[in-house]
């Protein structure tokens, strides 16, 4: 293949992306459209939410859990050389808060559940249920794709605000049971290092704007997935790939505008 | 070319009636001028070899796709310009059950039968029960009102699609290939629960298949679709007897004839020694 025949290919498949980021905008507004409050909408955002945030939970805390340790061990490590590890509990606090709460929870939760939506979405357009749906005078975008995008957009703050607590607990763990820190000092230090507006609030925001790419990146590759077995498997993967991206993107972007 | 009597079709008012019909996907004509009529309260069956654009016809009349000329009317109204709310109005007056049953996984039969009337009706609860009860009785499922779908076997799961179709009474009821890949017992309760439900609910019926061999006792009336036209209509009996190259080799199941077996490619010699 010549050189000008890669370019092409990969200009077509850099075209091909854009396009799809562009469809993907698209698609919003269409499930916005579709919010109505009502009792039964209500009830089934709420059984999405247990699918895509409460069994989403044992990866998240388990995952949290042993990152707050490794910070704390690996921070210990560092701080000690500068007779510093009394700071230990704000170092943790802070880049938990800041960046690797939302960022990391946001990666987990995309492996976890938003290919899972994917998949799901995927297999029932490749089973003819949304087919079905719309045959029955059901629009299948309000009953399928809108109760997993709200329930998403939700799961991903609520459990940041998780990972960050179990973390933080393996952090403590580490800093006072294991190498014998003064409790006292590790959360004095954490609460006076740690702003709730700069520090906490930055991390909320970012995580809810991971939840929004999250849950729209997952829903478009679902509801446009080619309907065959491989075309689940590209949404799937599509959805990580490009989820995972634009996560990483954003974070840069919102770290630049809060900080 | 085999027909049925014109004294018959101008005795009954048409309830579906597609005219000039032409539908292209790419470039690629799937019906070329299609006319077709279908008498209410009748079982007509589409067949046809695969490919033909028999669920074409089928998404045509359920205003899934539009075609590119022609016109579709069914029950007086021109579905071909139906959309939005109108659309899905036309569509609570449709049953389709579909090629996979297409049952919501996360459903229990129950769930997956009482959906349209929940979605479209605000029925007290102890009515919907009693609802869909009835139509899973009439189906013979009753009893497994709180399986899953997983748990059903091919020719339950199309019984239970039967009885969400029928479930808002419709006035028609459309099958895409309701007998593929189920064993001859099952496709037997199929082909008698829809001529049944014919009978008892004086619905039109629309049967899409390219089983011939379920049609007798079934339909009323059947059309042969070959090269993007109805190339053949009449009762099963009359197809059987057809001399017509193209439907001999469809009704008696022959792998070559007018369609060819081998799909077109290079001669076979020059192709080896390449």
């Amino acid at each position: 293949m010549s050189n000008q025949d890669n370019e092409f290919g990969l200009n077509r498949h850099l075209l091909n992306q854009l396009s799809d980021l562009g469809s993907c905008g698209l698609f919003l507004p269409k499930i916005l459209m579709r919010i109505r409050p009502s009792f039964k909408q209500l009830g089934q955002i709420m059984r999405q939410l247990y699918f895509v945030g409460t069994r989403s939970m044992i990866i998240i805390l388990t995952s949290g859990f042993f990152i707050g340790l490794v910070i704390a061990l690996q921070g210990y490590n560092t701080l000690k050389q500068f007779g510093a590890s009394e700071s230990l509990g704000a170092v943790v606090a802070l880049s938990l808060f800041r960046e690797l709460g939302p960022v990391l929870t946001a990666l987990l939760f995309t492996g976890r559940a938003g290919t899972s939506i994917a998949a799901e979405i995927g297999l029932m357009k490749a089973t003819e249920q949304l087919d079905a749906l719309e045959l029955m005078a059901i629009d299948p975008i309000e009953r399928v794709v809108l109760p997993r995008f709200i329930a998403a957009i939700i799961a991903v703050p609520l459990l940041t605000a998780m990972f960050n607590l179990l973390a933080v607990t393996g952090a403590y763990l580490f800093a006072v049971d294991w190498v014998g820190l003064d409790a006292g000092l590790f959360w004095g230090r954490m609460i006076s290092a740690v702003d709730l507006g700069p520090d906490y609030l930055s991390g909320f925001y970012k995580s809810i704007v991971f939840g929004v790419v999250i849950a729209l990146v997952s829903v478009f590759q679902g509801y446009n997935a080619e309907p065959t077995g491989r075309g689940v498997a590209v949404a799937t993967t599509q959805t990580v790939i490009v989820s995972s991206i634009l996560i990483l993107i954003l974070d840069f972007i919102l770290t630049a505008l809060l900080i | 070319m085999t027909t049925v009597s014109p004294d018959t079709q101008a005795s009954h008012k048409p309830f579906i009636e597609l005219r000039d019909v032409v539908f292209r996907h790419d470039r690629l004509t799937v019906l070329d001028g299609l006319n077709l009529k279908v008498t209410q309260g009748s079982v007509v069956a589409i067949l046809g070899p695969s490919g033909v654009g028999k669920s074409t016809i089928l998404k045509l009349i359920t205003g899934q796709i539009k075609p590119e000329s022609g016109s579709i009317t069914v029950n007086g109204l021109r579905v071909d310009q139906l959309s939005g709310n109108k659309l899905n109005n036309y569509r609570k007056t449709l049953g389709v059950m579909l090629q996979n049953s297409a049952l919501l996984t996360d459903m229990s039969v129950f769930e997956n039968v009482a959906l349209p009337v929940r979605e479209h009706t605000s029925l007290p609860e102890p009515v919907i029960r009693r609802l869909v009860l009835t139509k899973l009785q009439a189906v013979g499922l009753r009893g497994a009102v709180a399986m899953l779908p997983r748990e059903l076997s091919g020719g339950m799961a199309r019984r239970v699609a039967l009885a969400r179709a029928l479930v808002l009474d419709p006035a028609l009821v459309l099958y895409d290939e309701p007998f593929t890949g189920l064993d001859p017992i099952a496709a037997a309760t199929v082909s008698k629960l829809i001529r049944h439900v014919n009978e008892a609910l004086n619905v039109t019926s629309v049967v899409i298949t390219h089983d011939v061999e379920r049609m007798q006792g079934l339909i009323d009336c059947a059309h042969i679709i070959i090269g993007g036209k109805i190339a053949a209509s009449g009762t099963p009996a009359d197809l059987v007897h057809d001399q017509s190259p193209m439907i001999m080799q469809f009704m008696q199941g022959l792998p070559d004839g007018p369609v060819p077996f081998h799909y077109p490619a290079p001669d076979l010699a020059e192709d080896l020694l390449a």
